[in-house]
Formats: C-alpha cells, structure tokens, sequence
C-alpha cells in the first residue's frame, strides 16, 4: 500500500486502490472519520456528523466491490455536502436557526449523483447563515476555522467544506456558488474549485435560493480530483429548467494533453482593482507559468463591469423574495447582519432591477465578444488574504482597509468571483502559491460556455508545474 | 441623491414591505445609497435596445477558430 496514510490520498490516488481491493472502503472512512473527530473541535467544519451511516454506507461498498460491482473513481470516498443542499432523512439547516430542525424528504440531484457513483457522505458541512456571504462566521454553528490559520476565515460560503477538504478530512466537497461561495473558500483554503457553466450542473435540491446564478460545485484537491467530481455531476436534469441538453464530454481524457497557442486574456482592469500586491505577484507569476508552457497572453478589458454594483442590487433583491416568507414569520431567528441585508433589498425599485437585467447582458455579451479572441481569462480568484475571524478590516499591501458597510456583511469577497455568476461562464480556481503569512492564492480562470474541459486542461498544465503538489496546511498532519 | 432614514420608512409604510426597526433602517441607508448612486451612474446608458435574460447557451461566445 502507498506509504501515505489514506487520508492524505487524493481521490485519483485512491481510486485504483479501492478498485483493486488493496484499500477497503471501511478503511478509508475509518481514516476520515478519526480525522474529522480529530479536527471538528478546531476548525468546526461540521454541522452534522454522519458517522454512523458513514461507516454502514462503506461496509456497503465494500461488500459490493468485493462482488465486482466497482462504480468508478468516486466508489468508496468520503465526501462532505454543504448543508444548504437536501438530503433525505438527514437535517439540513442551511446554516440557519429558521431550519434547524428541517429534514429533507428527497436528496438534490448532486448528491443523489455522489450516492450513485459510490461516494460514502461523511456530514452535512458548516456555512455562512443562510450560505448568504463569503466569511463562514457563523452565529448560529460557531464560525468555520481556516485550516492553514485558524484564526482566520476560511472564506464561504462553503467555508466548512472547504476546511475539511483541505485539512484532510474529506476528499472532496460540494459546495454551492451564488456570488463566489465555492471559489471563495476553495482560494482561500488552497484547493481546486469549480462552478461549472450555468445549465450544466442541476441545482435541484439547493434549498433558500434565488435559482438566478446559483451552482453547485466540487470543490478537490488537484484538477483530476475536479474533474471526476465534475463527470459525475453534469449532465441535464429534466426536473431542473435551468439545465441544458448538451452532451457531456470526457473531463478527464484531456488534462494531460499540453496547452501551447491557447490565447489567455488578462484584464487591465476590475479584476486587480484592491489587490494585495502578494497576491498581484503570485497570479502574475502563474500566469508567466501559462506562457512557459506555450500559452499567448495579452491584455483585455471590460468596460461594462464597472455597472456590477447594480447586478449585485438585482441579485440582492431576488435573495430577497426567497427569504421574503421566513423574514414575515421568523425574523427573530434570523442574525441581525443578514436580516438587515436582505431587508435592504427590498428598496430595490422595478426600474432598477430591469436595468440591472439589462446591464447583465451588457456584461453577458462584453464576454462573449473578448472570448471570440481569447479562450481563457486569467484573473486573482481573491484580492487579498483572508481576514482574521471577527475583524472589521482586511490587510492589503501593508494597509488596513475596512470591508464593512454598517454592518451588512463583508464587501469585496466576491468582487472577482460574482462575475461569472452574472455571466454564466465556467470558472476556476487553482492553487498558485502561499503568501509570506502562509496563506494560500488562487488563480481564477474563465472559459466559455460548456468548455470545462479546456479549463480543466488548463488547470491541470499549469498545476504540474506550479510547484503546489497538493501542499497541506500543518494542521492535517 | 442622499438616501435617508425617513426616506426608507416612508417607502415601507406606502409600498407596504416588512417592518424595520429603527436601527435596521439606519444600517440599511449605506447599502442602499450605493444602488442609488449606482442607479444614477446608470443614466449614461441608453439600455432600449439591450435584450434582457440570462439563460445560456452553448453558441454564445463560440470561438471563430
């Protein structure tokens, strides 16, 4: 068996190893459940713990395997569901004292997806209330730790998940992605994140959601990882209008394959307003990566993205009306912070929300039109390092910035990442290096309609060569 | 134009949204002056002719080569 232990592995590791029956399923759970009990008091990532069932679902597995009914590279891994997304029989409280007692009577589609390729779900992971921001400082649960500093966010808001991925616990995660909330933790925590295309992935069963830009996505450890989660999860739902029939293709066939003449574009503005000049570097240093590796890059800008702030007020107002009900009978149950947030959006005016509509296809077609030119757009997924848990304030290049307005939640963690919300457009972080604090940076790349493939083999070159070889924050070890 | 307290409430009593608090208002005021300058920046476009939506589709943005 490999010297590492188990739960290090990373899924396309322990794949063939499960496969072969040189590693049990129950062995596997076994290391992912000592660790979670190993963690939970220091990063509580957790919401609900699902031992018990963790260990019946993996003796399962094991027996079925060794009957020869192996179900492909996710059979026997242990896995993490955020807990805004529905599980049947299991509570779901997204994050919020409204649902804390509510248990779904049917799985959402993904994780229903997960079941059927053998995945063993280990818990119902921590979140931002309501999965309505970018810190995981929960009130409710307690915030979520960042495994590489405890002190600090892990980002959200997926942000239990994403610790759990990247301390170990899990081997991957699926989060949802209204404004960032998969790529946020995921850049923050070192790992590789993915919000597919819109219509590509059914978000049936996210529960207290707009369903106007929500995702759900994997969050890994490498680009492989993402790929088999992605394979699993796309496809069209005929229960979900907002998928799309178009033909899945092989994730993982393409990702060794170089990617010389692909033509990258690097905004010239936007995306690096506010950024940490760490951060500046290490996207800047990734990016000279891609053009070692045969990649043309050159500029491109987006003028329409200066109008975001008034898609940000549209996408508020429809949070709005999916809370609109809960706020009526339990606004008692709801943090002051968010309850204030999403009152607010309720001076939205029709007018405005109809520009905001309009501005989101501006922006819309201004991508379309600069993806004619180049396939990949290259940008920092976050502008700086993740705060420290509690603060008001956000160190950028050596200086304090306040991220709050009045108390209505952090400003500025989505700023690179709501985009592609508003656009549709598949989107990725990778891992692209650790700052002199020891935080990790992401690069975020966006690609056209259903092209994930092409992301992915992206990803994948420069994470070969990026130096990162699935590095691990101490904590894990 | 400065968004006020005052301003809020009256909206709420007239248009008949969900009750604020004093203090909920008050914080509501910086977030919502921010749509409102965002609001007025957008008057420099003529938006008639843009289509709304947000559905994609896999020829949008397709690459020429």
């Amino acid at each position: 068996m490999n010297k590492d232990p188990l739960n290090h592995l990373t899924i396309t590791e322990l794949a063939p190893l499960i496969q072969s029956r040189e590693v049990s399923p129950v062995e596997v759970v076994e290391a992912a459940l000592s660790q979670a009990e190993r963690l939970q008091p220091v990063l509580n990532s957790f919401i609900t713990l699902l031992a018990d069932d963790a260990r019946r679902d993996a003796k399962e597995r094991e027996k079925a395997i060794k009957a020869g009914e192996y179900r492909g590279p996710l059979d026997g891994i242990p896995i993490g569901i955020k807990d805004n997304l529905a599980t049947k029989g299991i509570r779901t409280t997204v994050g919020s004292k409204v649902l804390r007692d509510y248990v779904p009577e049917e799985d959402a589609a993904a994780v229903t997806a997960c079941k059927q390729a053998g995945a063993i779900i280990i818990g119902k992971e921590n979140l931002h209330e309501f999965a309505a921001g970018g810190t995981s400082e929960n009130p409710h649960y307690g915030a979520v730790h960042n495994p590489w500093d405890v002190e600090r966010i892990p980002g959200g808001s997926s942000g239990g998940g994403a610790a759990n991925v990247a301390a170990r616990v899990t081997h991957a995660s699926l989060g949802t992605d209204l404004a960032g909330s998969v790529r946020i933790p995921a850049s923050y925590c070192g790992l590789v994140g993915l919000k597919a295309t819109f219509g590509r992935v059914s978000q049936r069963g996210i529960q207290v959601t707009s369903h106007n830009g929500d995702h759900i996505g994997p969050m890994t450890r490498s680009v492989a990882d993402c790929a088999v989660m992605l394979q699993i999860l796309a496809g069209n739902d005929p229960a979900d209008p907002s998928t799309v029939p178009v033909d899945v293709p092989d994730y993982t066939s393409r990702l060794g394959e170089p990617i010389a003449n692909i033509r990258i574009g690097v905004p010239t503005n936007y995306y690096f307003d506010l950024v940490d000049a760490e951060v500046d570097a290490a996207v800047r240093k990734a990016i000279a990566s891609l053009v070692e590796l045969g990649a043309h890059v050159s500029d491109v800008e987006f003028s329409t993205l200066k109008y975001m702030e008034l898609v940000r007020a549209g996408t508020g107002a429809d949070s709005f009306i999916a809370h609109e009900q809960m706020l009526r009978d339990h606004r008692e149950d709801y943090s002051p912070e968010l309850a204030t947030r999403l009152l607010s959006s309720q001076f939205s005016l029709g007018r405005d929300y109809a520009k905001a509509l309009k501005v989101q296809r501006l922006i819309e077609d201004e991508f379309a039109q600069v993806l004619q030119d180049i396939d990949i757009i290259a940008t920092p997924t976050m502008a700086f390092s993740p705060r420290r848990i509690g603060a008001e304030t956000a160190m950028i290049s050596g200086q304090e910035h306040p991220l709050r307005v009045s108390g209505t939640g952090d400003l500025y963690l989505g700023h690179n990442t709501q985009v592609s919300n508003a656009t549709g457009l598949p989107t990725i972080t990778v891992p692209c290096g650790l700052t002199s604090e020891g935080l990790p940076v992401g690069l975020q790349l966006i690609g056209r309609p259903f092209e994930e493939a092409l992301l992915l083999q992206a990803a994948a070159q420069y994470e070969k060569i990026s130096g990162w070889d699935n590095a691990a924050p101490e904590l894990a070890n | 134009m400065p968004v006020t307290k005052e301003m809020l409430r009256a909206m709420l009593e007239s248009l008949g949204g969900l009750d604020m608090t004093d203090e909920e208002l008050e914080k509501a005021v910086p977030q919502v002056q921010i749509y409102a300058d965002q609001s007025v920046k957008l008057q420099e476009l003529d938006l008639s002719e843009v289509y709304s939506g947000r559905l994609l589709h896999p020829e949008d943005g397709a690459s020429k080569s």
